[in-house]
């Protein structure tokens, strides 16, 4: 096992314990409000992307437990069995159960479990009570998480004996769920002989996002007056005072680069993950796939990122389950033997895209809209166009495989999907040519990381614009500049025609300079390019938003506000959706029909 | 003091013009003077703008031209910081003079008046030797809810 395995290993051991203590609640609400549908979705939801991950980390043993569980949890979901408290007993035990393996296998990523005897009985369960001796189970639940926390070094001779004295007492009962206590006193027993074998710390810690938030707030105000200090200090003649005040200013930058990079990571590690799934994925299916990654390096906020992971393995894995057809039919198209998914990462217009894409077969809308008409979801006189089709698959309940597979297909996989991005504002985009392959593009917004931006001024009013829209500035000349009734002044630059709008238009705000004074500010970051004409460019400079009030969230064309240099708050702008505003004002009726439309769409596909 | 007296609340008065107002001084998160304010192009009279208060951004209303209170000659000089729930807003005024302690018993209803003015967002009077302080509801005063809206009028 390398390093790098064993760090996605320890990962998911994180991010399981966090699971199951969600899932925990879950079950006990459970118990009070059976018939809470979104309750038992979302328990649903968290033990299969336990499945999910543990087998892609390698954990097969708790791969295949957590996939009894799920299937068992299936049963409460169709209705096939009703929530006695005897089935949350058993639900509630399962639960020890991955916690008790969670504890073992973060003291000794090799360590085996007997799972057998809870696996019989959630395979077998009936309505019939075949579960009495679970309380008397319960103690020796206990003793077992004394034995996973890290406490046990000095005692565990004794729990040893202890535990083997347990047997033999309680052998009738409860054998197959003492005998993991042996195996991971067993296990944990090399670990204390062998005192000189690093022990696996954890070297992260997670921080409540609030609390990065409120250092990031006092940082910024530290830097404010730091600079306010610099100012003062010029007209002292204290050399040492002078001095201080240079050095403070050195390390009140480290703090702020330093604090400032908490919340960014690289999507690398996210990304390797998925390499592992690829893989099994393909090994399961008897396929041949081409993994290509790109744009590792690409940063994300934290938060983002550990919410991408989930979609990410269900895009994944529909792609190469679904995507990429088998060789036979792949060397009749002839195409290439091999299946190519390449998922990729960049920034695109302030915001970061992920892209997943194969080569495979490609979404055929037809047989969409047949299946969505055989499950309900739309109806048969329903007219969806090819592309309301494809959006069919994230529907809820949707899943165009007959056979439930562990590695795809419960119809729950591309609505969590859906759930998931749009809870991080984001859109999933789908583009798809029959025979040719299919993408998947993931629009995640940068809302919380900070932006490189060029300060500019118009009409006396600050305001940032995000680089990544800026395309190039230059100061138009006479000759760029064409009048045209309808569309107002255009620029024409290297044979192109680009609308040029004022920034202080949008705003009310007249300025009586001539276009020739004004700087142009290229954005190519929509559909159609246009310049965004500002009186002046003051600075370039990195900004952390912050977000305005409700009072102000709805305003068109901003999204949200930053604190310059001088201590003063400016508003930022976003281009694409600045010009609409002018558009809105011209075309009211329009947009409240557009509206509608949009609103009419949502209702088809959901 | 009499014991008829109730639980005592906290009252920040202040002024707005020649008037005198009071609210509940645990809405009043904090009292500041008129710090430097960036204009919000295309909003409300009455809404002057957003300020950085110690790194967080905070809209801040004149109370008076919110109030279509008369002009008056002078000066707004505070800014009193509120709290709703988790949001913060701003409110400037002439100045802020004292806290006062009240019992229900010393606020009277307000006076019935003919007016064509919405007087909804007065809550009561409180007398005090020659002085009238009127208690304000901030949230109605400022018609938090219809703020939300601000933007879309934009």
């Amino acid at each position: 096992m390398d390093d790098f395995e064993i760090e996605l290993k320890i990962g998911f051991l994180e991010e399981a314990e966090q699971a199951i203590t969600e899932v925990e609640s879950c079950f006990l609400i459970l118990e009070s409000d059976s018939m809470n549908i979104e309750n038992i979705n979302k328990i649903f939801r968290l033990a299969h992307n336990l499945k999910g991950s543990s087998k892609a980390v390698g954990f097969d043993e708790f791969g295949a437990f957590t996939h009894e569980f799920e299937t068992f949890i299936l049963k409460i979901k169709n209705g096939a069995l009703s929530c006695t408290p005897a089935v949350v007993n058993i639900l509630l035990q399962a639960n020890d159960h991955i916690q008790l393996m969670i504890n073992g296998l973060k003291s000794n990523l090799a360590a085996t479990f007997d799972s057998a005897n809870l696996l019989n009985q959630m395979k077998n369960y009936s309505e019939m009570p075949a579960v009495k001796n679970i309380d008397k189970l319960n103690p020796v639940t206990e003793i077992v998480s004394d034995v996973s926390t890290e406490r046990y070094e000095p005692t565990i001779e004794e729990l040893l004996a202890m535990a083997e004295a347990q047997e033999a007492l309680a052998a009738n009962q409860s054998k197959m769920i003492l005998k993991p206590v042996i195996e991971l006193v067993k296990t944990a027993s090399p670990t204390v002989a062998n005192a000189k074998q690093p022990q696996t710390v954890d070297e992260s810690i997670r921080v409540a996002l609030s609390k990065v938030e409120a250092l990031l707030n006092s940082v910024g105000e530290m830097v404010i007056l730091q600079s306010v200090l610099k100012e003062q200090v010029l007209g002292h003649e204290n050399e040492a005072l002078k001095k201080t005040v240079i050095q403070l200013s050195k390390i009140s930058k480290e703090i702020q680069d330093s604090s400032m990079s908490l919340r960014m990571t690289a999507v690398k590690p996210t990304f390797q993950k998925m390499q592992r799934i690829v893989r099994d994925t393909a090994q399961a299916l008897n396929k041949e796939i081409n993994f290509v990654l790109k744009g590792e390096d690409t940063e994300l906020d934290k938060t983002v990122l550990e919410k991408i992971n989930d979609p990410l393995v269900h895009l994944i894995r529909n792609s190469v389950d679904h995507g990429i057809e088998n060789s036979m039919i792949r060397t009749a198209n002839n195409k290439s033997e091999k299946g190519t998914v390449i998922l990729s990462a960049y920034h695109q217009s302030g915001k970061l895209v992920i892209e997943v894409s194969d080569d495979g077969g490609g979404l055929n809308p037809e047989k969409l809209r047949t299946k969505a008409i055989e499950k309900n979801i739309i109806s048969e006189n329903q007219k969806l166009t090819d592309d309301e089709c494809r959006n069919l698959i994230f529907a809820a309940g949707f899943s165009t495989k007959e056979a439930v597979t562990d590695v795809s297909g419960r119809g729950v996989g591309m609505d969590v999907v859906k759930t998931n991005i749009t809870e991080l504002n984001g859109e999933i985009k789908i583009t798809s040519v029959l025979g040719q392959g299919t993408t998947f593009k993931i629009i995640l917004p940068l809302t919380l990381a900070i932006i490189d931006s060029l300060i500019v001024s118009s009409c006396d009013h600050k305001f940032a614009v995000p680089l990544t829209h800026v395309h190039e500035t230059l100061r138009p000349t006479f000759q760029q500049i064409q009048k045209n009734q309808n569309i107002g002044e255009t620029l024409l630059l290297r044979g192109e025609n680009l609308p040029m709008y004022r920034v202080g238009d949008f705003f009310g705000l007249r300025s009586h300079l001539e276009t020739t004074d004004l700087i142009a500010l290229v954005v190519r970051s929509g559909e159609k390019p246009f310049c965004l004409m500002v009186d002046d460019i003051l600075v370039q400079n990195e900004i952390v938003t912050k977000p305005l009030g409700l009072e102000l969230q709805n305003l068109k064309g901003i999204s949200g506000s930053t604190i310059l240099a001088d201590g003063k708050p400016a508003l930022i702008l976003e281009p694409q959706d600045l010009i609409l505003r002018k558009k809105t004002e011209f075309r009211t009726n329009h947009k409240v029909i557009e509206k509608n439309e949009r609103s009419n769409d949502r209702l088809r596909v959901a | 003091m009499n014991e008829e007296s109730k639980t005592l609340n906290k009252y920040i008065c202040f002024n707005l013009g020649v008037e005198k107002y009071a609210i509940p001084l645990l809405t009043v998160k904090e009292v500041i003077r008129v710090p430097e304010i960036t204009a919000v192009p295309q909003t409300a009279p009455y809404f002057l703008g957003i300020m950085n208060l110690r790194g967080q951004v905070i809209s801040i209303m004149d109370l008076r031209k919110k109030l279509n209170l008369k002009e008056s000659n002078s000066v707004e000089t505070t800014v009193m910081i509120l709290n709703f729930g988790k949001n913060q807003l701003g409110v400037m005024v002439d100045c802020v003079n004292y806290v006062v302690s009240l019992s229900d018993n010393d606020i009277s209803e307000k006076p019935v008046v003919s007016s064509a003015h919405n007087t909804d967002y007065i809550s009561g009077v409180y007398r005090k030797d020659n002085e009238l302080i009127l208690i304000l509801d901030i949230v109605k005063a400022l018609s938090v809810e219809e703020l939300q809206q601000l933007g879309m009028a934009a």
